[in-house]
């Protein structure tokens, strides 16, 4: 039975560290160095603001945590579907992933207005973008994913005489979870940040906003308190993704993946 | 009344490969029956088509030339009527999936019911010597145990075929010896046919009521030999006499049939 040895333990404990070190350095180096707060602030006035801003900081998480969860939900849904297209149909796989790569050499912070004028100023352009981004990993990572699938599994499939569907789902949609979860990570922080770029070119909420505001009203305690917290979701992301993969890939440790 | 149809026959049957470095010449000219109940083996070189044999009776392969037939039928129907199982080298088990839930998988597949798929696992389970072992998932067992899981899988379907490529030769040699006891004895307790592809010429002798002699590539009938040695037999049979003479004459026979 796969049992969290101390590795894990030691591995959290020295995630924490890393991180703690960072901030005290940070600390002591803006104290010693006396660098003005208007250049960079120390992170405990950061976190002081962001205990201050915390009602209006909360009230602008909410529609970014909803683009960016809806354009994660899009974006690998569509991804998945795609990619398993191109596992049963090798000519959907010729014929669009060119098409997919030119998707992805697209500047967003170009299209984001285009995306503003077709579809508006609410949450459906934001929920694009952070698709867009979240999008293309997750393709790559899922036409590799259903195609890892060993020969011999395959054969394993064919003289049980099970149906095309019942080896998509008994093997290669199993088969390819480690593959989908590495992706899925990348998208967890990725889809956040690509949701804060499309408000900061086109919102009146949101934490992408309330960078551009800080930036104009030269709140620069209230920028650095809205990157920490647009960090602090990006984080939460990942660690909801990372624990779902313990949940459901339960066998990757057998595996040594 | 007709006689009852051979568990596999093969009547001239061919197989050429394209590859890129052209065409490939696997099997020639291959006529061959296993009749129900029987126990044969197939021995050769490496690379004359033991395996190719075993892929077109499963219906992975189909043959460029000459037919196949699994009890009178083609592979494809023989295969849908789960009249077969296949056994790989490699057991092929699923890493996630519990021992039970592998073994149940041709079942489920087929839309057996729960309660009787789970019945036939268990009971496949325990003649392959696994009970204890059900909740176990793959990684926590030796080479040898899954192995026998995937035996056990093979079972389920209560087969009268079956088809196994090699399926002990990644086992030491001490456990090789207790599976091939083993697999005589469910040989015996099931009635099934055995075609059995294997490297190792005293386990071909020590199982079998007969063994094909294939020559290198293409693969070729070289000689057939009945080993005529008592059943049941015991392990220690491997260290007659008898099964000795066994051993050299089809040892003999593969070096010529290689040359």
């Amino acid at each position: 039975m796969s049992v969290p040895g101390a590795g894990v333990w030691l591995r959290w404990f020295g995630g924490f560290a890393g991180l703690a070190a960072f901030f005290v350095a940070w600390e002591a180096a803006v104290a010693i160095l006396q660098v003005p707060l208007y250049v960079l602030p120390p992170p405990s006035a950061i976190w002081r603001q962001v205990l201050r801003d915390w009602p209006l900081l909360l009230r602008h998480l909410q529609p970014t945590a909803i683009e960016a969860f809806g354009g994660f939900a899009l974006g690998n849904g569509v991804a998945i579907l795609l990619a398993a297209a191109f596992v049963h149909w090798p000519p959907v796989q010729r014929a669009l992933f060119p098409l997919a790569i030119g998707l992805r050499t697209i500047p967003l912070v170009a299209i984001t207005p285009l995306l503003l004028v077709w579809l508006g100023y609410g949450y459906a352009p934001k929920i694009v973008i952070a698709a867009l981004i979240s999008f293309f990993p997750t393709l790559v990572n899922m036409t590799r994913g259903f195609a890892a699938m060993d020969q011999q599994s395959l054969e394993l499939m064919h003289t049980i005489s099970a149906s095309t569907w019942q080896t998509f789902v008994k093997v290669r949609w199993p088969a390819s979870l480690p593959y989908l979860f590495s992706a899925l990570k990348i998208a967890a922080t990725s889809c956040v940040l690509g949701a804060v770029v499309a408000e900061w070119i086109g919102s009146d909420r949101g934490l992408g906003y309330l960078v551009v505001a800080a930036t104009f009203e030269f709140a620069i305690a209230r920028l650095w308190a809205t990157i920490a917290v647009t960090s602090l979701l990006a984080l939460l992301a990942f660690l909801v993704v990372a624990a779902a993969e313990r949940f459901f890939v339960p066998w990757r440790d057998d595996a040594g993946i | 009344m007709h006689p009852s149809p051979a568990a596999v026959q093969f009547d001239r049957v061919g197989v050429t490969f394209q590859s890129q470095v052209g065409a490939v010449e696997a099997l020639r000219d291959v006529s061959l029956s296993v009749a129900e109940g029987e126990f044969v083996s197939v021995i050769g070189a490496s690379g004359c088509g033991k395996s190719t044999l075993l892929r077109l009776a499963a219906d992975v392969l189909t043959p460029s030339s000459g037919k196949v037939k699994v009890f009178g039928e083609t592979p494809a129907s023989a295969r849908r009527a789960r009249a077969f199982s296949m056994v790989f080298q490699d057991p092929a088990l699923l890493p996630w999936r519990t021992v039970l839930a592998n073994v149940e998988l041709p079942l489920e597949v087929a839309g057996t019911g729960q309660q009787i798929r789970r019945e036939r696992a268990v009971e496949a389970i325990a003649l392959v010597g696994l009970s204890g072992f059900e909740g176990a998932r793959p990684a926590q067992l030796s080479g040898g145990m899954r192995q026998r899981a995937a035996i056990a899988r093979a079972l389920t379907v209560q087969p009268k075929l079956l088809l196994m490529d090699e399926p002990f030769s990644a086992v030491d040699e001490l456990t090789r010896d207790r599976l091939n006891q083993e697999l005589l004895a469910i040989w015996s307790r099931t009635g099934a046919a055995i075609l059995f592809v294997t490297h190792s010429i005293e386990e071909a002798v020590y199982l079998s009521d007969r063994i094909v002699v294939l020559t290198g590539r293409p693969g070729q009938v070289y000689s057939e030999l009945r080993v005529d040695l008592p059943r049941p037999r015991a392990l220690e049979i491997k260290r007659t006499p008898a099964a000795f003479e066994w051993s050299s004459r089809a040892r003999l026979a593969l070096e010529e049939a290689s040359r």
